[in-house]
């Protein structure tokens, strides 16, 4: 997975991780209890292992069907700032 | 060369219409058509949409040539792309000049909706800016059914009164 970040000043910083090692069964089981147990709730249904690992799975699947030039998330502000993540 | 007057005398054909015809329908005399399609005129800008109406075709397929691409195509069986190679693009566009752009593949939406899962707001702060809950109220189980059936395109699009855009489509 690269995230890749620019700031309003025109600083870029490029993260480099392995998809295997942030998207895994305990990474999952972690996500999902923390997820449940903040406060904050960030739009998102109440969620359990069970219903996210098909997706992590079909996530991973689909990374070798795209051939690593999947950009699944690309954000633009109007002042300049950005992220994107390409798995 | 292809010349506007060719287009309108080539759509007139194809309408199986007389130049006489095509002038009386429209108001003008027959010679003012012959003219046209002799490009030695061209017709009054206010009788395009007429023009267009009666032949069948676009203003911009009569002026330019071109063919307008239809906005949702719904394919059939045998033309329809494998599942896994097609791709749900999520395109918003405040009027603030905020870009988002999110690239799922059908067969993870499917994957996602098939588990139960509410499809989440993809991003909550960009809905608050929005000032509404747009995404969420986007029925992505039908857009899987629309895709399952073969329509392929711009699926969504809506552009609200302040200027915000959000658009989805299937390619």
């Amino acid at each position: 997975m690269k995230i890749d970040i620019t700031t309003d000043e025109g600083k870029r910083i490029f993260l480099w991780f392995p998809t295997s090692l942030l998207l895994n069964r305990l990474t999952v089981a972690i996500g999902v209890a923390y997820i449940n147990k903040s406060k904050r709730n960030y739009g998102i249904p109440k969620l359990s292992y069970s219903l996210v690992m098909p997706l992590v799975k079909e996530i991973h699947r689909q990374r070798r069907i795209q051939g690593r030039k999947w950009t699944l998330v690309d954000v633009v502000s109007a002042d300049g700032e950005g992220v994107k993540i390409i798995l | 060369m292809d010349t506007i007057g060719k287009r309108i005398s080539e759509y007139r054909k194809k309408k199986n219409l007389k130049q006489d015809e095509l002038a009386e329908m429209l108001g003008v005399s027959p010679q003012a058509v012959s003219k046209w399609e002799n490009d030695l005129s061209c017709p009054d800008i206010s009788l395009l949409p007429e023009l267009s109406r009666i032949l069948g075709v676009s203003i911009d397929e009569i002026v330019q040539g071109k063919k307008e691409e239809p906005i949702v195509s719904v394919l059939p069986e045998e033309q329809r792309k494998d599942i896994d190679k097609l791709m749900l693009r999520v395109i918003i566009e405040s009027a603030g000049g905020d870009h988002v752009r999110v690239n799922l593949p059908v067969a993870l939406v499917k994957v996602a909706i098939e588990t139960g899962m509410a499809m989440p707001n993809i991003n909550s702060k960009i809905n608050d800016k929005l000032g509404e809950d747009a995404l969420s109220s986007i029925d992505f189980a039908q857009i899987l059914k629309m895709v399952e059936l073969g329509a392929i395109g711009n699926l969504v699009d809506i552009e609200s009164a302040n200027g915000d855009i959000v658009k989805v489509f299937v390619e």
